[in-house]
């Protein structure tokens, strides 16, 4: 599914002395499903892109059109179609749950988007597996939950309903290495074997760098710069909009500052095989 | 959350009713609500709506706010209307009646507005102190009062998200009509009042965390001591108690 | 003074700290070890200087040990921001000029004075967590105890507040740091890791990340530079630890 932006601004409470822009003439387009980050410091609006893209919100001036949708000010029809086709995990994972268990917080979006809801307990367990959780978790009170956790089960809950694209806002912050590897993994599942579209909005350099296929740079509600992973190689361009660069090109811009010609890899372990063959 | 001055927030603009001393403005509250209740006189009561207009005036909060609250009562007009028709009453008193109703609320809104809610249960807990030879327990009473007052904006942000959560997931509150709105809201009232009743908690126990000594008392840094503006407008409020005191044949 | 910090639980866990320390808890039972913390539990005795921590002490051993959670990153006792930096000031009945000049020098040290008067809901995460610990920082606790919030920061913001941690710790407080990324561990002196609501491993933080295979099957992973260490040694390229990327690659091609 296509998503394109056309110079869209956002201004949120405006005419009051609270009024503040929060995105500034964004444009671009998403044609292929494969992984999109959007990597940006905190306050520069990534949130609003996804709750644009989910039509949650209106944009102020410009158009977001979303396959067939288009979001720019008119009413949607049939708009629960588009927010079936679009999976988006929210930053406080809290926010989402409102029902009194997990089992009926992942039977919600099944039931009330009518989606194969003949098989409803064996897609329940089969998305908590696949997340890393167990039927255990089934009667508990989703707000009891620990932070980890209630991260996982909100990817659930997205990806029960089988979306075309999944929005995961700020998602790595605070998970531990192992599941950050499970997480490679599953969204390298889900581009290859089905060909979703993901857009990853955080601002965890390292993370991104491994994943991904496509950057956007947003700093103070702009688009500052777009391109694939090579963008992320320029250490004052991410020093000066408050981003760290990854620890992996941190170690090769090293090496090739004292003159030794190491590739930028992506995995560790190439990467020691590069320094192993230029040392000996 | 992008909306916020719902019913009765703080506005934070600098205006001469904000720096006004809290127990006085609650001691001025209390005397708004005596003559309400006892009056019956037009001349008082006009002149109280003419204060009350005034007060919201110079608090420099947009009327707009006043007016979204004065517009969502309208019901409650009528209401009053048919009542006062039904009762053969005279138009003055109808009139009365009414302007009582607007006396009280867009009151309640202008301290609402004009009063950080720290510094409003800082003024009750020191009105209270004066009853402190009842051996009440004040702190732990204003703590549960604090939470009272929070119960309804919050239940207000906890429907917008829930609102907002489940819109996500299936149910588009504003394509629907309104009989099925008012259908879904019946609904979800008790998962509203979990959440709310949740959240209240939450916030209960973040302050407990900071309260460092519960026995002794607890300063505010907003408050300013009783200065020129407050004897000035708690003489007006008791200018207006002894007119009415004189209408009423009391003097 | 030696000692200053004792927790116990049960049989299974058991560790003492001493003032000037930076701590690091690791594995999966952060909740667990929080809980014990902030109520009287019955299995668990933990002393905070002299005092212990059961119902009627709490208040004291409050005003002691700070404990910063993640939970309550949304969660404001007050409308703006300047209420919520001084509303445990207050609680500690500071006169107004004090709580006044208190705010404004320490809120400029965390670069947001400019933020005052603002609505807490609005800021960005990066800026509440730096209101968060600075309400907590402003009463000079003894012991500091974050809750996996460091990892909300921006770049800059972190070292700017890592900074002003080392300067807590230098003045005498102790910080504990109960997070999942492993990664902070190489600020801290010290590591302890609680896995299943047991104490599995204890020592000094370069002595801890020795134990590769450990942390691996726990789940917990290596910081990136000790990894890049740990093959470079296995390969017999270096033949110490280097912690900096300048020195690995000086050591490398000598």
């Amino acid at each position: 599914m296509e998503i394109i932006f056309d110079k869209v601004t956002f201004v949120i409470n405006k005419n009051t002395p609270l009024e503040k822009t929060i995105l500034n003439n964004i444009s671009f387009n998403i044609s292929n499903s494969g992984i999109y980050s959007f990597i940006g410091a905190s306050n520069s609006g990534k949130t609003a892109i996804g709750d644009l893209i989910n039509a949650l919100v209106v944009p102020t001036k410009g158009k977001v059109r979303i396959g067939n949708f288009s979001n720019g000010g008119r009413k949607i029809r049939n708009i629960n179609r588009l927010r079936f086709e679009t999976g988006y995990v929210y930053k406080n994972p809290y926010d989402m749950f409102f029902n009194k268990t997990v089992e009926d917080e992942l039977s919600f979006g099944m039931k009330y988007f009518k989606y194969k809801t003949d098989k409803m307990s064996l897609r329940v367990n089969d998305a908590l597996k696949l997340v890393g959780l167990n039927e255990s978790y089934l009667e508990l009170d989703p707000l009891s939950l620990n932070l980890v956790d209630a991260k996982k089960l909100a990817l659930a809950c997205v990806l029960i309903y089988n979306p075309k694209i999944i929005i995961l806002d700020e998602y790595t912050n605070g998970l531990s290495s192992n599941d950050k590897n499970d997480l490679i993994r599953l969204l390298r599942i889900l581009k290859t074997k089905y060909k979703k579209t993901i857009i990853l909005l955080s601002k965890d350099t390292s993370f991104c760098y491994q994943v991904t296929d496509y950057v956007y740079l947003l700093s103070l509600t702009r688009l500052i710069k777009e391109g694939k992973k090579d963008i992320l190689h320029d250490q004052e361009l991410l020093a000066s909009i408050n981003l760290e660069v990854p620890k992996i090109v941190s170690f090769v811009n090293e090496c090739n500052k004292k003159g030794h010609e190491i590739n930028y890899y992506t995995n560790i372990l190439d990467l020691i095989k590069g320094v192993y063959r230029d040392v000996f | 959350m992008y909306s916020r001055n719902s019913f009765g927030s703080y506005y934070p603009i600098d205006s001469c009713l904000s720096r006004l001393n809290p127990v006085v403005k609650l001691i001025n509250f209390l005397i708004i609500v005596l003559l309400v209740i006892f009056s019956m006189s037009t001349y008082v009561n006009v002149f109280m709506l003419l204060l009350v207009i005034i007060m919201m005036l110079l608090s420099f909060v947009p009327i707009k706010y006043y007016l979204n609250t004065f517009y969502s009562l309208r019901y409650i007009y009528i209401l009053i209307m048919l009542l006062c028709y039904y009762f053969h009453t005279s138009l003055e008193v109808c009139l009365v009646y009414m302007s009582k109703v607007v006396i009280v609320v867009e009151y309640l809104n202008i301290l609402a507005y004009t009063t950080s809610p720290s510094e409003s249960i800082y003024g009750i807990e020191k009105f209270l102190s004066f009853f402190n030879f009842l051996y009440l327990p004040i702190s732990k009473f204003s703590f549960k009062l604090n939470s009272i007052l929070r119960y309804f904006p919050l239940y207000l942000t906890v429907k917008y998200k829930t609102q907002k959560a489940s819109s996500s997931r299936g149910i588009d509150y504003n394509s629907l009509n309104v009989f099925k709105r008012i259908y879904l809201s019946f609904k979800n009232h008790k998962n509203i009042r979990r959440l709310t009743k949740y959240r209240n908690n939450e916030i209960s126990k973040c302050s407990e965390l900071r309260l460092y000594d519960i026995k002794k008392y607890r300063t505010n840094y907003r408050t300013n001591k009783v200065g020129f503006y407050d004897i000035f407008f708690l003489l007006f409020h008791l200018v207006l108690l002894y007119a009415h005191a004189v209408e009423g044949g009391l003097i | 003074m030696k000692d200053y910090f004792k927790y116990r639980y049960s049989k299974d866990i058991e560790f003492n700290l001493n003032e000037k320390t930076h701590l690091i808890i690791l594995g999966n039972s952060s909740d667990f070890f929080i809980d014990t913390l902030l109520n009287n539990n019955d299995k668990s005795n933990v002393f905070i200087g002299d005092v212990e921590l059961n119902n009627e002490s709490i208040q004291t051993v409050r005003k002691r040990m700070c404990v910063v959670l993640n939970k309550h990153l949304n969660v404001f006792v007050g409308e703006t921001v300047k209420d919520e930096i001084a509303f445990g000031l207050e609680s500690l009945a500071m006169s107004k000029n004090e709580i006044h000049e208190l705010i404004e020098v320490e809120s400029k040290r965390f670069k947001i004075d400019k933020l005052l008067e603002k609505d807490p809901n609005s800021l960005g995460s990066s800026d509440k967590v730096k209101m968060k610990i600075l309400s907590y920082l402003i009463i000079n606790p003894k012991i500091l105890v974050l809750d996996n919030i460091l990892s909300e920061l921006d770049y800059n913001d972190k070292l700017l507040v890592l900074n002003i941690l080392k300067e807590y710790q230098n003045d005498g407080g102790i910080i504990i740091n109960v997070s999942n990324d492993v990664e902070e561990s190489l600020y801290a002196d010290k590591i302890i890791i609680l896995y299943n609501n047991k104490l599995v491993c204890e020592g000094k933080t370069l002595s801890v990340l020795n134990e590769e295979k450990l942390l691996k099957r726990l789940g917990i992973g290596l910081p990136f530079i000790i990894e890049l260490n740990k093959y470079f040694m296995d390969y017999g390229m270096i033949d110490k630890y280097q912690l900096s990327n300048e020195k690995l690659v000086g050591a490398l091609w000598k």
